[in-house]
């Protein structure tokens, strides 16, 4: 005897021809392996019907308006960005040069230099030859 | 009597929660889901204006279908280990006492991890037609295979996963 394989499936989701829907149901009457078989993969696609319809994210639809693709971000990605953040900060203050130590002497006699030099600035006078005569 | 032409908020309404389902139950991540409805749905805004009557649910599951293979792509993360020690076995595990074991356990993680297990074309497959219910033929459409290659496919795919859940039912 010739048993089925692939026409059981077939036969569960009711896509078989007529003639092979006669001979299923002819040889599954007739032999009792191919009609576990029949009974085990109707178990595998009741457990799969079976599973439960999710509900979509009530944001996803409006998210979709936009052209420009925008990845929506979850907690993980979040954290990974703030990880990512905390790295760039770490590495830019360990890449830079210890600052010298601030001379606040020096601050002093430069801001003293800049006010001379502004006062001897506001005194100056512009002389065009031959103007005053 | 004239016909409104179909937005891509319609689609959205009307096959949004299918698509969520299939990228759900393919990839077994909500985020990752989500992601795809989304990139489906602006597919199809961008794809409405040129779509000819015709077989519309063939139309979106190909770009969903689409869809799902560039984003596996982009992240290089498609499944496609097979379980070749479980198909040598199916028929074996089919004893009363494994069926028994086997109904108490069918829960829904046990049945989504076993599908996860499947090889992607199985899983694909198995999805379209017990998730999503489309026929044979869209499935073929979809997936721009031969029925005959959609009628193997969901065949082996519910022999792997029959096979599956017995042997976790049975650890």
């Amino acid at each position: 005897m010739t048993h089925l394989d692939l026409l059981l499936s077939v036969y569960l989701d009711g896509e078989t021809t007529p003639e092979e829907s006669r001979l299923v149901s002819q040889h599954i009457g007739e032999c009792l392996r191919c009609r576990r078989r029949l009974e085990a993969l109707n178990e595998a696609r009741t457990a799969v019907r079976s599973l439960p319809m999710l509900d979509m994210p009530a944001d996803l639809v409006p998210a979709a308006v936009t052209e420009t693709r925008q990845r929506r971000w979850h907690p993980a990605r979040w954290a990974a960005a703030a990880a990512a953040a905390a790295a760039i900060v770490t590495a830019t203050a360990l890449a830079l040069p210890d600052p010298e130590p601030l001379d606040l002497g020096d601050v002093t006699r430069q801001v003293g230099a800049r006010a001379a030099l502004d006062l001897g600035a506001n005194s100056l006078k512009f002389v065009v030859p031959g103007a005053e005569r | 009597m004239t016909h409104r032409p179909l937005s891509w908020e319609d689609v959205a309404r009307t096959h949004g929660r299918k698509i969520y389902n299939f990228a759900y139950r393919l990839c077994g991540d909500p985020h990752d889901a989500a992601d795809l409805v989304q990139e489906v749905l602006l597919r199809v805004r961008r794809g409405l204006e040129d779509f000819q009557p015709g077989s519309f649910e063939g139309w979106l599951w190909r770009i969903t279908h689409n869809a799902f293979i560039d984003e596996m792509r982009r992240r290089q993360r498609r499944p496609t280990a097979p379980l070749p020690e479980v198909v040598d076995r199916w028929d074996a595990q089919s004893s009363p006492g494994a069926d028994e074991q086997l109904a108490a356990m069918r829960l829904g993680d046990d049945i989504q991890a076993a599908l996860l297990e499947l090889p992607y074309e199985f899983r694909e497959a198995v999805v379209m037609c017990d998730v999503i219910g489309l026929s044979y033929e869209e499935i073929a459409a979809a997936v721009a295979v031969p029925v005959g290659t959609v009628r193997s496919r969901i065949h082996r795919g519910r022999r792997l996963l029959r096979a599956a859940l017995s042997q976790e039912a049975a650890g």
